[in-house]
């Protein structure tokens, strides 16, 4: 084959220019520490890619979601217990009240029992940042004595939260349903009903009293039972979301970042390759005929 | 005639290895102008002399300095080239097509990953300002991204659209450069020899014309080349057919109206702004207006804090909905959380819950995939189209390289191969000046020693 001086060069040219950018591209990898920047470098990668960060975005959003549901079912919890152990110390003073004691000692039951249900209104009506535990997406209080009877005045609004792709969990009780509002036999009602038998020493109403506070006890575990369950489903599907997050961020990681000792080990072979197509120009321009004529 | 006649036949020698000088004196000298093609001198022995017995050679004649040029190898090297000029032209605007839309980190999808999010945050703490605001720049932020995209876009388009309008002008100027070297050749075909300069210099005005416009060439038995695309011409002898495009669809039309199917360049740039580029703003246009029809459907069902229903999140103009996609709600009041009105519950996030949950509802591409999905399809496409064009361009390179040095090696001037010949004219000039010698003093011989016999 003939082969011209001007061919050649071209030729070396070419070479080394290609050389040149295949350098450059790995230098550009492992200063940018990615290996998809663009679409066009894989458009399967990169769609793929912003799949998984808008998944990895909403799984971090559920995290968040979870630690907020988690909350109010914890602060609900907290207000749940404290209204059994004043349930419990009511029943107590019930059946002390029940006993064949004097007058002026029930009407100090009965003051007490007030208080007691003075602190249960309060723990009904408690609010985290403003809002109603217990009121549903109401912004009032959850319970109200109206007109002399005890109401709930919050709604029926149900607060969800998403905690995992495609799970909602509820994460409020309603007042009507946790004091009874629901089932016809709130609390409060049963409470005033305990102070009033006790201050007219009525044994007879302070006995159904007493079972008024069982049945009231029983519908308050029932809500704490239904906020334990609530809990340990958002508590399982975060731990789902996190392991999703860390597969997630692994998946990303293995498609957009560059593994750093392939990188520098391309690197160094592209600067040979580059080096050597430098050196092989340099050796080979240097000669011709004119050199050995005279 | 008598011994003379080997004076001139040696002196024939002298003139043809002069010649010879000449020429690998000129090749040298140009070893490394670009489109040069090596010329070499055709020589012939002259018609020779008859005598009783026999033929006596006469020397010998410079028939021609010709340019060593292989026809078949133009033709790969200018097919080569339109391919070459269409795809790296497609591949650069691709490039900006696709760099435009500031995937992954900057672009729309992350925009709609904001919005999602704000949903979710409206629904933890549905009257809260800081997460109402939130919502109103996240719709914001997402208008503006994807009304960018599409801008900067039809910035891309108008540039192209100058570029191709610059390109023919260009060919038709060009096409006029080749009919006026035409005439010179032809003028110049009175005169001995081939005007291999002006051969040289057209050649390259063509192989520059079938980079730029995919045309073809062809030479008439008169020496003038004949240009032309898809068989209608557009240079023949002096005579130039100029081509005209069409402002909207980038049609290209020949003087006599016919369309013609350019390649080159103009292939490049025509094939963008009548296929991809309409393409992609489609795409994107459908998505914007699905996107602002499924959410502002979903927001005119939930309320306002006052009890109204939700009005618009965004306002587009149809037909040209992405560039024109822009966020409606100005006040975070205006922002519809509540799922039931009549009255309005402080905390109700209902409909918070239900937008942020149309990122899996089926509401894009005529309802048969989700919303992130479908802008994620127009950026695969994008990024495609763009990776195809460039490693066809790539690939492309490698076989114009190949055409292109697979003729220079047979036109192009070699170094060795011209001292060579330059030492073989040298010896042959010394050569006949040695036999010029010999029939001199032959010469003296017969002239100033014979017939002094006796003297």
């Amino acid at each position: 084959m003939r082969v011209t001086h001007l061919g050649a060069h071209q030729n070396a040219l070419a070479r080394i220019g290609s050389r040149l950018s295949d350098y450059s591209d790995s230098q550009n990898r492992l200063s940018t520490g990615k290996k998809l920047t663009r679409s066009s470098d894989d458009p399967i990668g990169m769609s793929r890619a912003l799949e998984l960060r808008a998944a990895l975005s909403a799984r971090q959003q559920e995290t968040r979601n979870a630690d907020d549901g988690r909350m109010w079912l914890d602060l609900a919890d907290t207000a749940l217990q404290d209204v059994v152990s004043q349930i419990q110390r009511a029943r107590e003073l019930a059946v002390r009240g029940a006993t064949h004691i004097g007058s002026g000692e029930r009407e100090a039951i009965a003051a007490e029992v007030a208080n007691l249900r003075d602190d249960v209104v309060a723990l009904a009506n408690s609010t985290h940042q403003g809002r109603g535990l217990f009121s549903g997406f109401s912004s009032g209080n959850a319970v109200q004595k109206i007109a002399g009877t005890w109401s709930y005045t919050g709604d029926a609004g149900q607060i969800n939260r998403r905690v995992a792709e495609n799970e909602v969990v509820t994460v409020n009780v309603t007042g009507d349903v946790a004091f009874g509002f629901a089932a016809g036999n709130d609390i409060f009602t049963v409470l005033d009903n305990l102070e009033a038998a006790l201050n007219s020493s009525d044994t007879a109403a302070i006995e159904t009293s007493i079972s008024g506070l069982d049945t009231s006890l029983d519908t308050v575990l029932g809500g704490l039972g239904t906020i334990g369950a609530r809990t340990n489903q958002i508590e399982a599907a975060n731990s789902r979301t996190l392991h999703n997050i860390e597969t997630l961020t692994d998946q990303l990681s293995s498609l957009e970042d560059i593994d750093i000792a392939e990188a520098v080990l391309d690197l160094e072979l592209q600067q040979t390759a580059y080096e050597a197509a430098l050196a092989a120009f340099a050796q080979s321009s240097q000669t011709s005929l004119v050199d050995f004529l005279r | 005639m008598s011994d003379f006649i080997s004076l001139y036949t040696a002196f024939s020698g002298l003139a043809a290895a002069q010649a010879g000088m000449d020429t690998s004196s000129n090749n040298v000298a140009n070893a490394s102008t670009p489109g040069y093609t090596r010329q070499q001198v055709d020589l012939v022995s002259r018609i020779p002399y008859y005598r009783r017995y026999g033929v006596v050679g006469q020397g010998v004649d410079v028939a021609n300095i010709s340019r060593a040029r292989v026809v078949g190898l133009d033709a790969q090297v200018r097919m080569s080239a339109s391919a070459q000029g269409r795809l790296d032209i497609l591949g650069d605007l691709l490039f900006g097509t696709e760099a435009v839309m500031g995937e992954p980190d900057d672009g729309i999808t992350a925009g709609m990953t904001v919005l999602w999010n704000s949903f979710d945050e409206l629904a933890l703490n549905p009257p809260g300002t800081s997460a109402r605001q939130g919502v109103m720049s996240a719709i914001d932020q997402l208008a503006t991204t994807i009304s960018g995209v599409a801008e900067k876009w039809k910035i891309e388009e108008t540039t192209a659209a100058n570029s191709f309008s610059v390109y023919i002008d260009k060919t038709n100027a060009m096409l006029g450069e080749v009919a006026e070297l035409n005439r010179q050749i032809l003028n110049a075909r009175t005169l001995p020899g081939q005007p291999n300069d002006l051969l040289d210099r057209r050649d390259v005005l063509i192989d520059e014309l079938a980079n730029i416009a995919g045309v073809t060439a062809s030479t008439m038995e008169n020496g003038a080349a004949r240009i032309s695309l898809n068989g209608l011409s557009l240079v023949s002898d002096m005579m130039v057919s100029p081509l005209s495009f069409d402002a909207t669809t980038y049609a290209v039309n020949h003087s006599s109206g016919a369309a013609v199917e350019v390649g080159g360049e103009l292939a490049g740039y025509q094939s963008y702004l009548s296929n991809e580029l309409p393409g992609f703003v489609n795409d994107l246009n459908t998505f914007a207006r699905e996107l602002a029809d499924a959410l502002n459907a979903q927001h005119s069902s939930g309320f306002t804090p006052d009890g109204s229903a939700g009005g618009p999140l965004f306002t587009y103009s149809a037909g040209d909905e992405a560039a024109t996609l822009a966020a409606a709600i100005t006040d975070h009041t205006d922002i519809a959380a509540a799922g039931s009105g009549a009255p309005v519950a402080e905390y109700d996030g209902v409909n918070a819950e239900a937008l942020s949950n149309l990122r899996w509802s089926m509401v894009a591409e005529g309802g048969t995939t989700t919303l992130d999905d479908a802008i994620r399809s127009v950026i695969s496409f994008v990024g495609e189209m763009t990776a195809a064009a460039q490693s066809g361009a790539r690939s492309q390179a490698a076989l114009t390289t190949a055409a292109e040095n697979a003729r220079l090696q047979a036109h192009g001037v070699s170094i060795d191969e011209e001292m060579v010949h330059l030492i073989t004219y040298q010896r042959a000039y010394e050569a006949a000046a040695r036999v010029m010698t010999a029939i001199d003093q032959n010469l003296d011989t017969l002239i100033n020693r014979t017939g002094v016999v006796g003297r």
